[in-house]
């Protein structure tokens, strides 16, 4: 179906998905996606695609206004957190200041 | 009156409830009490709920005042540990929601308490339902009842061990491509995947959200209908649940036609499945089934498609384990570095080959190939079942193509694993209710599991020709 999977595959992919591998797991990882990935490939010798488009689901959106009582499961929620300040669940800063000019 | 889990049913105990035979606080303390003793071996538990006793308490204060109870009232049930128990730990058997709380019940949670049913304990699983043999937990494997060497299947495998091993009267598990048929067929118990959109799955870890079902396990045809009706409805909060009146109706006569998939079926089937398998087809014949074979010209590749179609789903639903807003955290400097070590640490191997899997076959250049074509055929193979059912009431089929396999035997290779899945899959991919139930066992007395497929919503037939194949 396409090219074999590659080592830099690998590293790229954990990059993107936001995973941590060890050299350990990222060899094991590669081995195992080139077996699966050879597997599903028989999909690519179908080519007919007379099928069924049956659905009995249909998009349920909730009322505008408030679910519930503003703050009522915030302590709940925060008691989760691995970190919260006050009524927040604490982040780390993302941007920071520039003193150069 | 001495309880012997071993003999009773829900109906049964529910029935000795009724008559203050025993109360439901000595049925609850006879389950914990047993499940004590035997779930160091087993594993079939991550938690047993001690104060499980105060909730059967108030039930017998109810009977005592005349209130008229549903009939799982005070019956002892287990649920897989990735459905939502509020104030319970729900860790999905994996590190990363080691010590997380439940903040609120799962529909099906509600439901049960509502039905007076008692919550006895969370059961074991692969992690994040990953699985077929529950070797992909991160607290230990659960054993299989009937073999301690062998595993109880996956990734539902607690739920169905502790039914079978008579820990649990009745359990809740979820199944995305086999995951309550399959260890139900390893531990010789009744297992039922509802159609896709028949049970909510608020408050249900989401694995494949296009494929994900809650289902019960039972040690009968008929409690696991009892549960599966407790269970059902349309829910505001899951929008993927049908109201039944929206679906037109498959047939009003009882089943009399059942499908074999000859052609699908005639490879790779351990002998003593298949011969388990005809004697099973003779007696529904005698019963006045008439046992026609059919064709899915698609469905060998509903396994390809489900393991293209479920990573994809996977590398999404499990981006939200972030260190950030609950479950594990792990400081690695700046917010990217949280991120990555988190999820390298709390996730376990098998939940990071599917999302890298998933990633990839999402990636820009490789999504049409993969995502789009497995999408494409997915159609086709429900084209298939719709077809075959315009012809046939029910289709079976064994549920897995080997018996209870031994711990270990196929944990180095994940296509071996995966290939496991093979006669389960394409009810999930099809989107169609399936139950198996059990069919004898081996000659060394592992469990064998039948499996019905039914046309969608059409759940009754799957019961009635169980309860043919199996009796109540």
């Amino acid at each position: 179906m396409q090219k074999s999977i590659s080592h830099e595959d690998v590293v790229r992919l954990a990059e993107l998905a936001r995973i941590e591998l060890s050299p350990d797991e990222a060899g094991a990882l590669e081995d195992d996606l080139r077996s699966i990935l050879a597997y599903v490939s028989e999909l690519s010798t179908l080519t007919q695609f007379e099928g069924s488009d049956r659905t009995y689901t249909n998009n349920t959106l909730r009322a505008d206004g408030d679910p519930h009582t503003k703050g009522e499961y915030t302590g709940a929620l925060l008691a989760e957190a691995p970190k919260s300040d006050r009524d927040y669940v604490a982040v780390k800063q993302i941007i920071t200041k520039r003193h150069d000019h | 009156m001495t309880i012997d889990p071993s003999t009773l049913t829900a109906r049964t105990a529910s029935e000795q409830l009724s008559r203050g035979d025993f109360s439901a606080r000595e049925l609850v303390e006879a389950y914990l009490t047993r499940a004590h003793e035997r779930n160091g071996t087993l594993n079939a538990y991550l938690e047993i709920f001690d104060d499980a006793v105060i909730a059967a308490e108030e039930i017998d204060k109810r009977r005592e005042s005349g209130e008229k109870l549903s009939p799982l009232a005070g019956i002892p049930i287990a649920v897989k540990d990735n459905i939502l128990i509020k104030g319970k730990i729900a860790s999905s058997a994996s590190k990363m929601l080691e010590h997380y709380h439940a903040t609120y019940d799962a529909s099906v949670i509600e439901k049960l308490k509502q039905a007076g049913a008692i919550i006895v304990g969370r059961t074991n699983m692969d992690e994040f339902a990953m699985g077929g043999s529950t070797e992909n937990s991160a607290y230990g494997p659960t054993k299989n009842p009937h073999d301690h060497a062998r595993v109880a299947g996956g990734s539902s495998g607690g739920s169905a061990a502790a039914v079978a091993d008579n820990i649990a009267l009745l359990a809740l598990g979820s199944d995305t491509g086999g995951s309550i048929r399959q260890p139900a067929a390893f531990c010789g118990v009744v297992g039922m995947k509802p159609s896709y959109g028949r049970v909510s799955r608020y408050g249900l870890m989401a694995m494949a959200s296009s494929l994900d079902q809650i289902g019960p396990f039972a040690k009968t045809v008929e409690d696991a209908e009892l549960l599966y009706r407790t269970i059902i409805g349309s829910d505001g909060r899951d929008s993927t649940t049908v109201d039944p009146v929206r679906v037109p109706a498959h047939s009003r006569h009882s089943p009399q036609t059942i499908g074999v998939p000859r052609t699908f079926i005639e490879k790779g089937v351990h002998p003593e499945i298949a011969q388990s398998f005809e004697r099973t087809l003779e007696e529904l014949t005698n019963r006045g089934y008439s046992v026609v074979p059919i064709d899915l010209p698609n469905v060998q590749h509903a396994l390809a498609v489900y393991y293209v179609l479920m990573p994809a789903e996977v590398s999404t639903n499990l981006a939200r384990f972030d260190g950030v807003r609950y479950g594990l955290h792990v400081d690695g400097g700046d917010l990217l570095t949280d991120y990555v070590q988190t999820r390298g640490r709390g996730f376990g191997r098998e939940v990071k080959r599917r999302i890298i899997l998933g990633t990839y076959v999402l990636s820009s250049g490789y999504y049409d190939a993969y995502y789009g074509k497995a999408c494409a055929i997915r159609r086709v193979i429900r084209k298939d079942f719709e077809d075959a059912f315009a012809k046939v009431d029910a289709i079976v089929l064994p549920t897995t193509p080997s018996p209870a396999f031994s711990l270990g035997e196929k944990t180095s290779d994940p296509l071996t694993m995966y290939l496991e899945d093979v006669f389960t899959v394409p009810a999930n991919i099809a989107e169609l209710p399936a139950l198996s139930v059990p069919m004898g066992t081996t000659k060394t007395g592992l469990p064998l599991g039948f499996q019905v497929i039914a046309p969608y919503f059409a759940e009754d037939t799957l019961f009635t020709v169980a309860k043919d194949v199996y009796g109540n």
